[in-house]
């Protein structure tokens, strides 16, 4: 039998796991060197052990939550939108730091009134009140 | 054990959207303000909510002149009308899952649209709109998100 054919029958029979070639590296080095050369400094990092993977979950989290919370306040902060919608109108939206507040300031408009609108209706019936009859004779003119 | 706990913990925080809203209904109102005190007997503005005025408008007094609660769960166009010349159309938009919701608004002024836009509300954060000015005053429409009285009233399930 062929080197080539041992090795496939191998991997058929006995597939190598991701990282097993690499943890079985490490465990040798430990062996060489004591363990202090993969644990030296951020080499660990490197090695895909457990702690490594815990790592990387912790700074994937962590980088969301640092740019939501620490690097939200340098960008611009929008939660509404206005658009004019009539001539000689203009609308304008803005976050407001310092009320806290969403802002939509439009220019332009007529001051308004209390006079009547055009939802008023033009033709009022008003109920008429009889005349106050003269005291007296209810018939007299 | 407790390294375990961290890491759910952060992983949460990581896939929270951060929106930070659970209201079920938005408040809609429509003040007026004016730097001369109002008469006795009227409804004015809480303290926190004067002092946001306060710092947007400059106005010494907030006036509610009327108010009323939409609710998020009914997507469907709701109007406030505190004044035949100036109201508002308020419309929750359809929640897309994963994405905060919006709310769909038109500002009318005499009966013709002068403005629209959209708004996302969040606790804490409420819309002023300025409107026009009214006699030394000015008007005002205020959204401001109402949380939850029970679980069930939020829509966010």
């Amino acid at each position: 039998m062929e080197d080539r054919d041992l090795k496939r029958l191998l991997l058929e029979t006995c597939p190598v796991r991701p990282g097993q070639e690499a943890r079985a590296w490490a465990a040798l080095r430990d062996q060489l060197y004591g363990g202090s050369a993969a644990r030296r400094g951020w080499g660990w990092l490197f090695v895909p052990t457990w702690r490594g993977l815990a790592v990387a979950v912790v700074m994937l989290a962590l980088v969301p939550f640092a740019g939501q919370y620490l690097l939200g306040g340098l960008e611009p902060v929008s939660f509404a939108t206005a658009d004019s919608e009539a001539p000689g109108i203009y609308a304008t939206a803005f976050y407001s730091k310092s009320a806290q507040a969403q802002v939509v300031w439009l220019n332009g408009m007529e001051p308004a009134t209390d006079r009547p609108t055009y939802l008023e209706p033009t033709t009022v019936l008003t109920r008429k009140t009889p005349a106050p009859r003269p005291a007296g004779d209810p018939n007299s003119l | 054990m407790t390294f375990r706990f961290l890491l759910l913990f952060l992983a949460f925080l990581a896939v929270s959207d951060g929106s930070g809203f659970a209201a079920g209904k938005i408040w809609v109102g429509l003040y007026l303000a004016e730097n001369r005190p109002p008469p006795p007997g009227v409804t004015v503005a809480p303290e926190p909510l004067r002092h946001s005025l306060h710092e947007v408008f400059g106005f010494k007094h907030y006036e509610l002149i009327k108010g009323q609660e939409v609710s998020l769960r009914n997507e469907w166009e709701q109007w406030f009308v505190p004044r035949q010349d100036f109201f508002i159309r308020v419309e929750p938009l359809r929640r897309v899952p994963g994405e905060p919701r919006f709310i769909d608004y038109d500002i009318y002024k005499d009966g013709f649209i002068v403005a629209k836009g959209k708004y996302q509300p969040r606790d804490g954060t409420p819309l002023f709109i300025n409107g026009p000015d009214f006699n030394q005053g000015r008007l005002i429409f205020v959204l401001e998100p109402r949380p939850p009285k029970n679980p069930d009233d939020d829509d966010d399930d």
